[in-house]
């Protein structure tokens, strides 16, 4: 049996266990140098070192060159802030020359290029580095060297840099693959587009991936609307929504593929159908319609509008967000008390908005057209906007607006004040079920792995802060304590310390709610009566124990 | 059975089934038939791009000419600024006679110079908007009063209005109007150019003067 790693609680360092990030490496300065930046800089064993930074950073400025690279190609950006371009193109130059110099200086330490003749020589020939050699080698023959070479290939030669970024997913992809050791490509699949354990870093950089491309393209349809951007990038705006559509319909197929491995979505057919009506699913699907639409049936139809549903795509993500998933649970729990309250508004305006028209018609029929007119001014009167456009002037018209505003405070403030009462509850429902866990959790008096991932997922999902979650650890462990320290003592010691006697009376009544919680009500009330087990004293005093009575 | 042995065999990689393989190849269907969509689509949008060339085109001119016209010596007399509209030379119907009193029968009225009618006609015939291609139709782009969604004929056609400035205190600084035939030229215009898109949207051009 695998030999699991565990912790005592009172060895548990609740600040270190959260944040994982920030923990420094601990890393030796009495190293010699070389071995000292390697193990800081490059060494991906190490936790808390700037490896995952360094890569991170490098990746951005990767996909910075990307956009660069894109936007030369449009006069209308290029010309106005070609030194920025340029100033922008030296920088990155830089920055990879002095990565390419750190990664072959510090080739000697990396143990894929120990054990070679001439490690530095190993890793100059290695895939890698001559992809990081082609991003920086052009320009240093252009402008030291004063090679001539055509524009063109220049520019083909540049866009190379983005090659680097096979530096980054390689080893996620290598992690992902160890992960997915004899699973099927179903399963493969799966983990890759959803949450599971399976999914490592390549599953996080696939969010990433599928999030710039949602901020990218709804960044998009805004731009479009501004006439001196859309005039300049019509042709650019067109591929990106194509690639756009492409990526999100590619992400839809695999969803619809995968979501049987999903628990609650088992089954062929049901379970894709199931899934398919998800709304996240849905969004997913509006997100890519209007293209499709538009292309099909522009001939047909005007479908310009439905160009504004393509911000649905920010709707992507909200994927997986618990925040959302907990608004919508409030407000499909409160949902009938809401209902209750958008009728009696619904009552309210069409009441005022008849009796408005019927004061108002004849000093102003202009503006008191009709009673559609009037639920206009009732609405902007009730919800304390009162834009000023419509406003009565006879005295039984201004002395119903008094009486108007005052009610709609009150009434437009129910809905609101239901959610966030609403909110709060879920809150504190979250908070207990949060404490229940960890108590569970605690009581052995060691934390597993799985268990210390639990802490650290519900403290992330909860928004929890270290203080909050020792002070919940603080009262566990108390009553941890009491119950330990009762459960060893003599029943006469306890009874001679009221306190003490206390404690234990509640203890009691806590195991006999337990044991009412666990137990089969009907069985034993039938056990009960048919062997005369207990009196109807006892009957009633366990009822009332429950809560029953 | 061992359980190293059972644990090493639940490690091998899994073949791909059958459903599998329909899946890749589903995606790869959906991959090459959104790349097709979006070839379609940005050929479309490098019709609207030819057609705002166009446009750019007029403007141009229309900001060149904007300079010289008013100038004694400029090349295209038709166009030139300063002189009042003459009145418009008529042609008889036919060549016989008709009696002195009686009116003359205007079968094609002919442009009167000083106007933007005549300015177009020679525009038209001896300069390179002659060979204007409409992007969408291959044929001449058409000069057209407005942009209507609803007639796809009107993609890639090109509108010419003039602003006229609106009364101080209006609510609007101007009205923007068709550039007709009869609109004289004499004085500077305010003109905004348009082109009609793929889904005959109008899209400005620019604001000149001319």
């Amino acid at each position: 049996m695998e030999d699991r790693k565990t912790i005592a609680i009172k060895d548990l360092n609740i600040k270190e266990l959260l944040d994982t990030e920030s923990k420094p490496a601990d890393i030796s300065r009495d190293l010699p140098l070389r071995k000292w930046l390697y193990s800081w800089m490059l060494d991906p064993a190490i936790p808390g070192n700037f490896q995952r930074s360094f890569d991170k950073w490098i990746g951005i400025l990767i996909i910075a060159n990307l956009f660069s690279l894109i936007f030369e190609n449009v006069p209308g950006i290029y010309e106005p802030y070609k030194p920025w371009f340029e100033l922008f193109d030296l920088f990155s130059i830089a920055v990879f020359t002095v990565e390419y110099l750190l990664r072959f200086y510090l080739a000697a330490e990396d143990a894929a290029f120990q054990g070679k003749v001439s490690s530095r020589l190993a890793y100059v020939l290695s895939p890698f580095a001559i992809i990081d050699a082609l991003a920086i080698v052009p320009f240093y023959l252009v402008r030291l060297f004063g090679l001539s070479i055509d524009l063109h290939v220049l520019k083909a030669l540049r866009v190379l840099r983005l090659l680097k970024i096979f530096r980054i997913v390689i080893p996620a992809y290598h992690e992902f693959a160890a992960l997915n050791r004899g699973r099927t490509f179903r399963q493969k699949v799966h983990a890759l587009i959803f949450d599971s354990q399976y999914g490592g870093r390549l599953q996080e950089m696939y969010q990433l991936f599928i999030a710039v491309w949602v901020l990218i393209s709804v960044l998009a349809v805004i731009l479009e609307s501004v006439h001196g951007v859309s005039y300049l990038l019509n042709v650019e705006f067109v591929i990106l929504d194509a690639v756009a559509v492409a990526v999100f319909t590619i992400e839809y197929c695999m969803r619809m593929y995968a979501c049987v491995e999903e628990p609650g979505y088992e089954g062929t057919v049901m379970g894709r159908f199931r899934q398919a009506k998800h709304p996240s699913t849905v969004i997913d699907l509006l997100a890519i319609l209007p293209f499709f639409l538009e292309v099909f049936l522009h001939h047909l139809l005007d479908l310009r509008f439905l160009r504004v549903f393509r911000l649905t795509r920010l709707l992507k993500l909200t994927r997986g967000n618990d925040a959302t998933a907990t608004l919508v649970k409030v407000v499909s729990r409160e949902w009938p008390v809401i209902a209750a309250a958008a009728f009696i508004m619904i009552l309210l305006v069409v009441l005022t908005a008849s009796l408005g028209y019927l004061f108002e018609y004849e000093a102003q029929p202009d503006k008191f057209e009709n009673i559609p007119t009037s639920i206009y001014w009732a609405v902007i009167t009730l919800a304390s906007v009162g834009y000023g456009d419509i406003s009565p002037v006879t005295v039984p018209g201004r002395a119903m607006t008094i009486v108007l505003a005052f009610i709609g405070i009150g009434i437009f403030a129910i809905p609101a004040a239901l959610l966030s009462s609403a909110f709060s509850d879920e809150l504190q429902k979250e908070r207990d079920e949060l404490k229940n866990n960890l108590y569970k959790i605690l009581k052995d008096g060691v934390i597993d792995e799985d268990e210390i991932h639990t802490i650290r997922h519900e403290a992330q999902r909860m928004h929890l802060s270290v203080e909050e979650i020792n002070a919940l650890i603080k009262l566990i462990q108390h009553d941890l304590d009491k119950e330990a320290e009762l459960q060893t003592m003599p029943i006469s010691t306890i009874a001679q310390r009221p306190e003490l006697a206390v404690e234990h009376y509640k203890s009691l009544l806590s195991d006999i709610r337990r044991l009412a919680l666990l137990t089969d009500e009907a069985a034993f009330d039938a056990s009960a009566k048919a062997k005369d087990s207990l009196t109807a004293t006892e009957m009633a005093l366990w009822r009332q124990i429950q809560g029953k009575t | 059975m061992d359980a190293s042995t059972e644990q090493d065999r639940s490690l091998e990689p899994k073949d791909l089934t059958i459903g599998d393989y329909g899946f890749i190849a589903f995606i790869v269907v959906v991959l090459i038939a959104v790349t097709m969509l979006g070839v379609v689509a940005h050929r479309e949008a490098l019709k609207t791009e030819g057609s705002k060339r166009n446009g750019e085109q007029w403007a141009a001119w229309f900001a060149k000419a904007s300079e010289t016209r008013f100038a004694p010596d400029y090349a295209d007399a038709a166009c030139a600024g300063g002189a009042k509209p003459a009145a418009p030379a008529a042609t008889p119907a036919g060549d016989d006679a008709k009696p002195a009193d009686a009116p003359a029968v205007v079968a094609a009225a002919a442009p009167a110079p000083g106007t933007w009618g005549a300015c177009l006609a020679h525009l038209m015939s001896a300069t390179e908007f002659k060979d204007m291609v409409n992007p969408f139709t291959g044929k001449a782009p058409n000069l057209i009063p407005a942009c209507n969604p609803a007639d796809h004929s009107l993609v890639g056609s090109i509108v010419i209005e003039k602003s006229t400035p609106n009364p101080p205190g209006s609510a609007v600084a101007s009205v923007a109007s068709q550039l007709v035939d009869a609109d004289p030229i004499a004085e500077k215009l305010a003109l905004k150019v348009s082109v009609c898109d793929k889904g005959s949207y109008a899209v400005k051009v620019a604001e000149i003067e001319f």
